[in-house]
């Protein structure tokens, strides 16, 4: 389902640059990108397998340090008034800016776009787990409580679970980010990844592969974003936004 | 079915489940402490229906977080089943207005949470939570989830969870408020149905004063702020109850009683009052 919209706006594409005759280096028609890439394939895919790892690892690094730490905050009052305030000046700073510094601290290798992806990605996990983690009914915690459930009881079967809607809208806007994160981190410095691979081409005007490897990237922000948000269908599945479809009720 | 109250004798029939003396609890106001609750005594013999009731801010839910062991209070003392409240009693089970399902949880499942939190076996209790859902006709929703349930059948599922450990003292509050009106005579039924059952004591707070004088033994009365028992009616009318037994006179003659000690406290105006019930 996802691809019908793409590949309506593919037609359109098509029909744009050859009713206007729009030359290759300014906007390649889709048939010509499809061509190059068909062509390509195996640098595309090479690419396309550097850039999935940073994403990957970047998104997976917001999800594995974003949720402890939204834990963190919710449990401790003093972790909220201290760590929270520098979280949040550190999502003031443009990722943009501080890559060049990273790339600098942290080689040329892959770890840098793993950590500027991670930065972009684990904001969102954070702020959307924290305000699930505490949207707890009180009089739930009073329930749970007056059957003697310790905090770290509630914290796990009660407000884990209750937060996952929450943490799963967090982790979809997280993994979109990571995707945007690598590719701002293999522009700054890099010598493999679809963003080096953009780079270059654009600097060659190499408009067909520049376009190839944006459908690629654009592709793989799709795939990765339903991989997620099907993850979510299973994991809360008696959610209000996932049943929307299937209202059926008893009534007596 | 294990028993999990610890008591250094045998329970005699003369101990109250529930006992409180001047109970008072005040905290820090803006300016001044606010007195919630003054001087408040009760108790409930083993086995009896006690309800509470009083007009909103009366400190009815406060009195049930005490008891429960939820909140502290300043002074006086509070006793469970002889033993004094520290923290929640092992023996209790709570139904609140809010059916307070949990939506990830079947409806078998939801009733097991009291069996969960408490860290007991469930495959000891998944029959006894059969066995109620049964008594409560939701046998055939035990897989069911509970957006799938109207209000009235959550609100069972509710009760059932909080008598799955078969608790020594059940506490409501409000559990019908949210009803409407057909679903709550309905539940008043089943209500009177399941504590003569199960006979456990039953300590029912509202603000409804038909509910009161339908499902108790005994009623008692709150003033408003500082929270305080203004009044006790024992209601001596003949059980099961019919809802058509509220047109008789006895149960009249007991409306009008509680409804005067209410206006004398000063709590709402009696017109008030009639479209509550």
């Amino acid at each position: 389902m996802p691809f019908v919209g793409v590949g309506a706006l593919l037609l359109l594409w098509a029909l744009i640059t050859t009713i206007f005759k729009i030359p290759d280096y300014l906007l390649p028609s889709p048939i010509s990108v499809i061509r190059r890439a068909s062509l390509e394939w195996r640098i595309l895919l090479a690419q396309t397998s550097y850039t999935l790892i940073e994403i990957v690892a970047g998104f997976l690094g917001s999800l594995l340090i974003g949720i402890p730490m939204a834990f963190a905050v919710v449990l401790s009052r003093p972790v909220e008034r201290v760590v929270l305030p520098m979280v949040v000046a550190s999502q003031a700073i443009p990722k943009v800016a501080i890559a060049p510094i990273l790339v600098v601290w942290l080689g040329f290798g892959l770890f840098p776009k793993i950590v500027i992806s991670f930065l972009i990605g684990f904001f969102p996990v954070l702020v959307s787990t924290i305000t699930g983690l505490k949207s707890v009914e009180t009089e739930m915690i009073d329930l749970v409580r007056s059957m003697g459930a310790s905090t770290t009881k509630i914290m796990l079967r009660v407000r884990l679970p209750s937060a996952l809607p929450q943490i799963f809208s967090g982790l979809k806007v997280a993994i979109a980010l990571s995707v945007v994160g690598a590719i701002v981190g293999e522009f700054v410095g890099a010598d493999r990844g679809l963003g080096y691979l953009l780079l270059t081409a654009t600097g060659a005007l190499d408009g067909t592969l520049v376009w190839a490897a944006l459908l690629v990237l654009i592709g793989l922000g799709i795939l990765l974003f339903e991989i997620v948000a099907a993850v979510e269908r299973v994991a809360i599945r008696w959610h209000v936004s996932i049943r929307a479809n299937d209202q059926q009720t008893f009534t007596s | 079915m294990p028993d999990p109250i610890i008591s250094p004798q045998p329970i005699i029939s003369l101990q109250p489940i529930i006992s409180l003396q001047n109970v008072d609890l005040s905290y820090a106001g803006r300016a001044l402490p606010v007195r919630a609750l003054e001087n408040v005594s009760l108790a409930a013999a083993d086995g009896e229906f006690v309800s509470v009731v009083g007009p909103s801010g009366c400190g009815k839910s406060t009195l049930l977080k005490i008891i429960s062991g939820l909140l502290p209070h300043s002074s006086g003392t509070v006793l469970v089943n002889g033993q004094p409240v520290k923290g929640p009693p092992p023996s209790i089970g709570i139904v609140f207005q809010s059916p307070l399902l949990m939506p990830w949880r079947n409806i078998l499942d939801n009733v097991l949470v009291q069996i969960d939190m408490r860290d007991l076996r469930r495959s000891d209790y998944r029959e006894k939570a059969r066995s109620l859902l049964k008594m409560v006709g939701l046998s055939a929703f035990e897989g069911a989830y509970p957006y799938q349930l109207s209000g009235g059948m959550q609100q069972r599922v509710g009760i059932c969870r909080a008598l799955v450990h078969s608790p020594q003292l059940l506490i409501m509050d409000e559990p019908f408020g949210a009803l409407d009106a057909m679903t709550r005579e309905q539940m008043m039924i089943e209500l009177q149905r399941i504590w003569m059952d199960q006979k456990t004591t039953i300590l029912f707070i509202t603000h409804s004063l038909s509910e009161a004088i339908f499902l108790s033994d005994r009623v008692l009365v709150m003033g408003p702020r500082p929270g305080r028992v203004v009044g006790e009616f024992t209601i001596d009318i003949p059980r099961p109850r019919r809802i058509r037994d509220e047109r008789s006179p006895a149960f009249a003659e007991y409306a009008d009683r509680v409804r005067t000690c209410l206006e004398a406290s000063g709590a709402l105006p009696a017109y008030q009052e009639a479209t509550a019930g």
